[in-house]
C-alpha cells in the first residue's frame, strides 16, 4: 500500500491486514455457523420426511388390508344375494304348493257340502217311509186281528224312518261342523281371512325376500364404494411415498453445501495465514518467497469454486456409464460428464 | 436380504441414502468414516456391497477401498458416492479397486438401478 509520493505506510498497512485477518476469522465463523444450521435444518427435515414415509408405508399396508376386507365384504354380499335369489325361488315354489293344497281342500269342502243333497234325499225317503208306515198301520187296523202283526212291523218301519231322519240330521250337522272348521283353518271368511290365505303369505314372504335382496344389494354397492375409496387412497399414498423419496434425495444438498463451505473455510483459513505472512513481509520479518503461498490459497479457493460449479452441471443424476467394466454397461463412457460411472 | 455397508461422515447423507436402500429391500449398516468401516470389516462384517463417500475424516474413501481390498473385501463391489467430480480422483478410486463412481445428489431410482447392476439378486 503506497501513498501518492510512493512511500509505503507500513503501520497502516499492517493494521489493515490485521483487521482483514479478523474479518476473515469472523467470516469463517459465520460460514461454520451456516454449516451447522443447515445441517440441523436438513436433519430435521429428513426426520420429518422419514416420519411421513413411515406413515405412508403404514397407510399402504392399511390400504391392502382394507382391500382384503372389501373383497370379503363383497363376497359375502354376493353370497347373500345368491341365497336371497334361491330363497325367493323356494318361497315361490312353497307358495305354489300351499296355494294348490288350499284349492284342493276347498274343492273337497265343496264336495263334502254336496253331500247335503244326498242327506236331503235320505230325509225325503225317511218321510215317505214314515208315511207308508202310517198307511200300513191304518190298513193293519182295518184288517183287525189278522193285521196285528203287520201293525207291529209298520211301527218298526216308522221308528226306523225316524231314526234315519235323525241320523241324516246328525250327519248334516257333522258335515257343517267339519267344513266350517276346515274353512276356518284355511282362513276363508271372518276377520282372519287376509292373514291366513296363501296369497297373503306369498305377499309377505316375497316382501321379506325383496327386503333381503335390497339389503344385500346395498351391501354390495357399499363394498364397491369402499373398494374405490381404498384404491384412491392407495394411489394417493403411493404418490406421497414417491414424493417423500424425492425430498429425501433433495436433502442431499446439505452435504454438498457443507463440503463446499468447508472447502471455502479452509481456503479462508489459508488466506488469513497468508495475510499474516504479507504483514510480516511489510514489517520486514518475512522474505518475498513466503508470499508465493498466497497464490496457492487463491488457487485452492478457485478450485473449490470450479468444483462446485461442476457439481451443478452434474445435477441431473441418473446417467450411467461404464468404462469397459464387467458390469453390463448401458451407456458408453465420457467419464467426467457422467454422474454415474461403473469401472 | 442383501446388506449394504454405507459410509459417510454426513448424518443427512446417511439418513437419505439409507432410506433409499431400505425402501429398495436392502439391509443397511452405516459407518461415519472410512476408519470405522474398516474396523468393522476387520471385525468380520461381510456386506454384499459397500457405498462410500470420498472425503471423510480419519480415513478417506479411496484409502478405505485400498485397505478393504486387503482386509477381506476382495471381490465385494465398492461404489464411491461423492460430490467430487475430478477425473484424477476417479482414476485414483479405480486404481484402488473401486467398482464405480456416483456423484451426489442421487435419486433413489438411479441408485437402486446401479445397486442391482452390481449386486445380482439385490
Amino acid at each position: 500500500m503506497a501513498d501518492p509520493a510512493g512511500v509505503v505506510d507500513t503501520e497502516k498497512s499492517t493494521a489493515l491486514l490485521a483487521r482483514s485477518q479478523e474479518l476473515l476469522g469472523i467470516l469463517t465463523g459465520q460460514l461454520g455457523d451456516v454449516v451447522s444450521v443447515t445441517e440441523e435444518a436438513a436433519f430435521g427435515v429428513m426426520e420429518g420426511v422419514l416420519g411421513i414415509d413411515e406413515a405412508t408405508s403404514g397407510l399402504l399396508e392399511l390400504s391392502a388390508e382394507l382391500d382384503g376386507l372389501v373383497a370379503q365384504c363383497q363376497q359375502g354380499a354376493d353370497t347373500v344375494l345368491a341365497a336371497s335369489d334361491d330363497a325367493s325361488e323356494e318361497v315361490a315354489h312353497l307358495v305354489g304348493v300351499v296355494t294348490d293344497r288350499d284349492a284342493a281342500v276347498l274343492e273337497l269342502i265343496g264336495q263334502v257340502r254336496s253331500l247335503d243333497q244326498d242327506i236331503e234325499a235320505v230325509n225325503a225317503i225317511a218321510k215317505t217311509t214314515a208315511l207308508l208306515a202310517l198307511n200300513a198301520k191304518i190298513e193293519a187296523a182295518r184288517a183287525g186281528e189278522a193285521g196285528r202283526g203287520f201293525s207291529v212291523v209298520a211301527d218298526e218301519v216308522r221308528d226306523l224312518s225316524s231314526q234315519s231322519s235323525l241320523a241324516a240330521e246328525t250327519i248334516r250337522a257333522g258335515i257343517a261342523r267339519v267344513t266350517g272348521l276346515m274353512e276356518e283353518r284355511l282362513g276363508v271368511g271372518g276377520e282372519s281371512q287376509d292373514v291366513g290365505t296363501a296369497a297373503y303369505l306369498a305377499q309377505r314372504l316375497e316382501a321379506l325376500a325383496a327386503a333381503q335382496r335390497s339389503a344385500a344389494q346395498t351391501l354390495a354397492d357399499s363394498g364397491r364404494g369402499i373398494e374405490g375409496a381404498a384404491r384412491s387412497m392407495a394411489t394417493s399414498v403411493t404418490s406421497l411415498s414417491g414424493r417423500t423419496s424425492q425430498v429425501l434425495a433433495q436433502a442431499q444438498f446439505q452435504d454438498m453445501t457443507r463440503q463446499s463451505v468447508e472447502g471455502i473455510v479452509g481456503s479462508l483459513d489459508g488466506l488469513s495465514g497468508n495475510l499474516g505472512t504479507l504483514r510480516d513481509h511489510l514489517e520486514g520479518t518475512a522474505d518475498s518467497a513466503a508470499l508465493a503461498a498466497l497464490d496457492d490459497a487463491v488457487e485452492t479457493l478457485f478450485a473449490s469454486y470450479v468444483s462446485a460449479r461442476q457439481r451443478q452441471v452434474h445435477g441431473s443424476a441418473g446417467r450411467v456409464s461404464s468404462a469397459g467394466a464387467s458390469h453390463a454397461p448401458e451407456v458408453a463412457a465420457t467419464a467426467p460428464a457422467v454422474a454415474i460411472e461403473l469401472f | 436380504m442383501k446388506t449394504v455397508l454405507l459410509i459417510d461422515d454426513s448424518p443427512t447423507m446417511l439418513m437419505s441414502v439409507k432410506s433409499m436402500l431400505t425402501k429398495g429391500g436392502l439391509g443397511v449398516e452405516t459407518a461415519a468414516d472410512g476408519q470405522e468401516a474398516l474396523d468393522r470389516v476387520k471385525g468380520g462384517l461381510k456386506p454384499d456391497l459397500v457405498i462410500s463417500d470420498v472425503n471423510m475424516p480419519r480415513l478417506d474413501g479411496i484409502s478405505f477401498v485400498r485397505e478393504a481390498r486387503k482386509a477381506g473385501l476382495r471381490f465385494t463391489p465398492i461404489l464411491m458416492l461423492t460430490t467430487e467430480s475430478e477425473q484424477t480422483k476417479r482414476d485414483a478410486a479405480k486404481t484402488a479397486g473401486a467398482t464405480g463412481w456416483l456423484v451426489k445428489p442421487i435419486q433413489a431410482d438411479a441408485l437402486l438401478a446401479v445397486v442391482r447392476q452390481v449386486v445380482p439378486g439385490a
